[in-house]
């Protein structure tokens, strides 16, 4: 019978003030009404309301009239729902319970709302002693099981409906202050409302203006559902006996008078408690769609995944593996990749038509913007590409030699295990915060073998001194958090080798780091690379870092590969407009002293690309020239190199 | 040392407790003795009742008293039967927890597995059908769902005794009925917090390594969905224990709940104070193993601890 505490539990994580609250009410029905729950808990809602409101005048017989000689009759033409213990017409007794019933309700949440919500949200604005007095008081009435203190309550005042109301009332009077206290005090952080009291605004008006607009979604979500777990209460008193009295009914009363019946005349339980239940159900539909429109966290929904695995399956191209071209075979091979983002509106291309070749102990860096399909690009290579959000629409992706592409789940684990090494952005969250670090680095030394305990320590060990950890018998038993960023980035790269992967992806792995931290990591990689002759394909923005580090270089712009060839050619004298914009805006690139020069123009959208060559907005060489507009320039070989431009001679210095 | 200052944190809570369920007599409206005694009793009757309830002793003495009363069973006895308090609420309380324990177990257990089908499957049949029942089991009165388990598997089908609870068969429908909040609760809890971690990084890192679906989720994702369960679970025990008044009631168990009922409706005072301050020490110790739990299970909180 708590309720009210569990609607605390799940639904009171205050949700960050700039969830994007719909600012009209109108929009906000909308989005109830179009989700199933929504539409059904609106609804019942408003059937309840009607129920409470005209119920008693519908009610076609006198609900109070006994009649000794038609007890507990079953259903029946006349009585509906069939006829009590005195011969009462249940029907007519369950319409004017309504209001009863409900009324105790809305009476319980509105008077728990009145008295929390300003006690919240002036804890949260006064701070000090008296928001210690409010959390201390709130401390002391959650020590008691809510329906023990309301009963308590109706002990002390005695039972009628209206100490009822003021019992479940008092019960939720900490759940609304709590909440309110929460959200006003996340509200207040936000720097927008800092500023404002900064600025001299007065408190009264930063509360009416932007802290009670802001909170009111979350309340009316708690509202709704704190209604729902009220009304079970206040029913359940009245089940007790210490309800509603005798003769006027209520469904919780009404449930308690049945159950002596039970054996003999289960129907008598029947109707109340279908009426009760369902009208909890309404006020937790209703909820829950609230808290689907309030709570952005909760949003999203799932594509279907069964369905689209079969349209997964049934696109993807015959994966034969390209191997065997020259003579080794390739650490990474992609050819003809053409990645898609699964949206409501269909396909959305990010990665269109790209090639890769990458050999044994080489590092190639894909560079481009953001957006520009890089990291779609190394999720799809590293098979972490989920398929219910991401479609390989055509090509292929071999990793030393196995394709990559349309696996079954044990081969793809397998593929991952034994080739495969991966290398994220940020450290800190690539590791999970509640394990140690030696049970995450253990899990990928021991996948796939038969090592015992000790080998298994022995190889961890290993491993963290392979990455430059000091002291790696003790590091095993720590945390990620006590841990800095560089070395987290180190346990990573760890956890990648593990398996002595031939290829390691890394995506932007220094970008989250500090720049000596930066230089520690790059030469850590590159120290390994040499030791084991392993391939890195390596994605990132970073120019510098191209230029210091890779071998080989794509230069990635709107999901295709504009200029790719020899890093040091390429950055040299690269030949794309887009790479030779992307070179000059990096500092210390070409002249000293003078301005740095910004791409000109948008990144481009996915989805809404130009005809034509993709960079012809942006592009200064274009010139309104009509091959630009009229297809997408092909990769062509020009100064040993492969590049995407109708024109690419111009670019030579 | 955390244990102590936590529980230096509990004690303050408790005697603000203490207080208020001591001056509950006191909150009544009017003279509680004259209320027992009825409008036909005689001065007499009246002035031994309040000797009785020590109501005309000096305030500090009777909550003096009122706190013995916690250890010596002759100072506090029941104002209808006379026997002392704490022999009541001893013979009753094991009823009362084999319900919770065992619904909690219960819901633990199918809510832990049905809400981890639920997030595997989002979109799809089983998530719909496990939406629906779990909403409708959050939305259940207990008490009506309890007297349609009774008319069917005690008195249709016959297969288990209707109420009482002299044999471990008594326990089998409340514990069943009771378990239905706690499933759900866990079921959305469970599929809520695997969905967030669905999108973390470090799920990503463990596919990485080979590891199978179900052990990234069973090692790295449920695993993290435990702290917050432990929270829940505490949660939905103070919850089961207080929802003994109502399930004890349904099912004709002689537990706790039934009895503070029954103490409630007959005015037994006595009964009414210590059985609402065993529940809230009960609620105390709860909050304390939980917080100590979770503190526990979450290195980061574990370091602080160690810190503070």
């Amino acid at each position: 019978m708590t309720a009210a505490m569990d609607t605390m539990a799940l639904g009171a994580t205050p949700p960050r003030a700039e969830a994007r609250t719909p600012r009209s009410r109108w929009l906000t029905l909308r989005r109830i009404v179009s989700q199933p729950k929504g539409a059904i808990g609106l609804a019942l809602v408003l059937g309840y309301l009607l129920l409470a409101i005209f119920g008693p005048m519908l009610a076609p017989l006198d609900p109070f009239k006994q009649n000794f000689a038609q007890t507990l009759k079953p259903p029946s033409a006349l009585h509906w729902f069939g006829t009590d213990q005195l011969g009462r017409d249940v029907f007519s007794r369950i319409l004017l319970g309504a209001r009863a019933t409900l009324g105790v309700g809305v009476g319980g949440v509105a008077f728990a709302f009145l008295v929390g919500v300003p006690l919240g949200v002036l804890a949260a604005w006064r701070r000090g002693w008296f928001d210690a007095i409010v959390m201390r008081a709130i401390d002391v009435m959650l020590s008691f099981p809510d329906i023990v203190f309301a009963l308590a309550i109706v002990a002390i005042l005695g039972a009628n409906t209206q100490n009822v109301i003021i019992a479940v009332g008092v019960v939720s009077i900490p759940i609304f202050a709590r909440t309110a206290r929460a959200v006003t005090l996340s509200i207040l952080a936000e720097p927008y409302v800092e500023g404002l009291s900064s600025l001299g605004a007065r408190p009264s008006r930063i509360i009416l203006r932007h802290v009670l607009p802001n909170i009111s979604g979350t309340l009316l979500t708690l509202s709704t559902l704190l209604f729902a777990s009220t009304l079970l209460s206040a029913s359940g008193l009245g089940f007790l006996g210490l309800g509603t009295q005798p003769p006027f009914p209520e469904w919780g009363t009404m449930l308690g008078e049945a159950r002596s019946y039970i054996r003999s005349h289960p129907h008598l339980a029947t109707f109340p408690g279908l009426f009760l239940a369902g009208s909890a159900l309404a006020f937790n539909l209703l909820g829950d769609a609230l808290r689907t429109v309030y709570d952005p966290t909760s949003r999203g929904v799932a594509p279907r995944r069964s369905w689209l695995d079969r349209l997964r399956r049934a696109k993807v191209a015959p994966a034969g593996a390209p191997a065997g071209e020259g003579d080794a075979v390739p650490a990474l091979s992609v050819r003809g990749l053409r990645l898609a983002f699964r949206t409501p509106a269909g396909l959305l291309e990010v990665v269109r038509g790209v090639d890769l070749t990458l050999q044994a102990g080489r590092t190639l860096a894909v560079v481009g913007e953001s957006g520009s399909g890089k990291t779609s690009l190394l999720r799809a290579v590293a098979t972490l590409a989920t398929p219910a959000q991401v479609a390989v629409v055509e090509g292929s992706i071999a990793v030393g030699g196995e394709s990559a592409v349309g696996l079954s789940p044990a081969a793809l684990m397998e593929l991952r295990r034994r080739k495969i090494g991966v290398v994220f952005q940020d450290a800190a969250s690539a590791l999970n915060p509640v394990l140690t670090v030696g049970a995450q680095l253990a899990e990928a030394v021991r996948i796939g073998t038969d090592l015992d305990a000790a080998a298994v320590r022995a190889r961890c060990v290993a491993l963290l001194e392979d990455v430059g950890i000091s002291d790696p018998e003790r590091r095993l038993a720590m945390y990620p958090h006590q841990f800095s960023g560089g070395m987290k980035q180190r346990i990573v790269i760890a956890i990648a080798l593990a398996q002595d992967p031939q290829l390691l992806l890394a995506d932007e792995p220094t970008s989250a780091l500090d720049v000596t931290i930066q230089q520690q990591i790059l030469a850590l990689l590159r120290d390994i690379q040499r030791r084991r002759g392993m391939a890195i394909l390596i994605v990132t923005h970073d120019l510098n870092l191209v230029a210091r580090f890779a071998d080989d270089v794509a230069v990635m712009y709107a999901g295709s590969l504009v200029e790719a060839g020899e890093a040091a050619a390429v950055l040299r004298s690269p030949l794309h407009p887009y790479a030779q914009a992307l070179r000059s805006s990096v500092p210390g690139g070409s002249r000293r002293g003078a301005p740095l020069p910004a791409i000109a123009g948008e990144p481009p959208m996915v989805g809404s690309l130009p005809g034509g060559c993709a960079f012809r907005p942006r592009c200064e060489r274009t010139r309104g020239r009509p091959e630009c507009a009229a297809r997408e320039p092909a990769a062509r070989p020009v100064d040993g190199r492969l590049v995407a431009c109708h024109f690419a001679e111009e670019g030579r210095a | 040392m955390f244990i102590p200052r936590r529980l230096a944190q509990a004690l303050p809570t408790l005697f603000v407790v203490s207080l208020l369920v001591f001056f509950f007599m006191d909150m009544i409206p009017g003279d509680p003795a004259q209320m027992l005694a009825g409008p036909a009793a005689t001065d007499e009757e009246v002035q031994s009742i309040r000797e009785f309830l020590g109501l005309n002793q000096p305030l500090l003495t009777r909550y003096g008293l009122f706190l013995k009363g916690l250890w010596d069973p002759s100072i506090a006895t029941s104002f209808r039967t006379h026997r002392p308090v704490a022999v009541e609420l001893a013979e009753r309380l094991p009823n009362t927890l084999i319900v919770a324990i065992g619904g909690l177990a219960l819901g633990l257990v199918v809510g832990t597995v049905s809400g981890v089908v639920c997030a595997l499957r989002q979109g799809g049949f089983a998530e719909a059908i496990i939406t629906v029942l779990t909403l409708t089991g959050i939305s259940m009165p207990i008490y009506w769902l309890g007297l349609l388990c009774i008319w069917f598997f005690a008195v249709y089908l016959g297969w288990v005794p209707a109420a009482g609870a002299s044999t471990p068969m008594h326990f089998v429908l409340p514990i069943l009925v009771v378990a239905t909040r706690p499933t759900a609760m866990f079921s959305r809890l469970i599929t809520a917090s695997l969905l967030e971690a669905m999108s973390k990084d470090y799920l990503d890192t463990a596919r990485a390594k080979g590891l199978s679906e179900t052990r990234v989720i069973v090692s790295h994702a449920l695993r993290n969905s435990l702290v917050a369960a432990v929270s829940v679970a505490g949660v939905q025990f103070g919850g089961m224990l207080g929802g003994s008044v109502v399930t004890e009631t349904v099912f004709g168990i002689p537990g706790v709940g039934r009895l503070l009922v029954d103490a409630v409706s007959r005015a037994d005072y006595p009964v009414v104070q210590y059985t609402i301050l065993m529940f809230a020490i009960f609620f105390v110790l709860i909050n304390l193993a939980t917080d100590l739990l979770t503190q526990w299970l979450d290195p980061r909180t574990r370091e602080e601890r160690r810190a503070a």
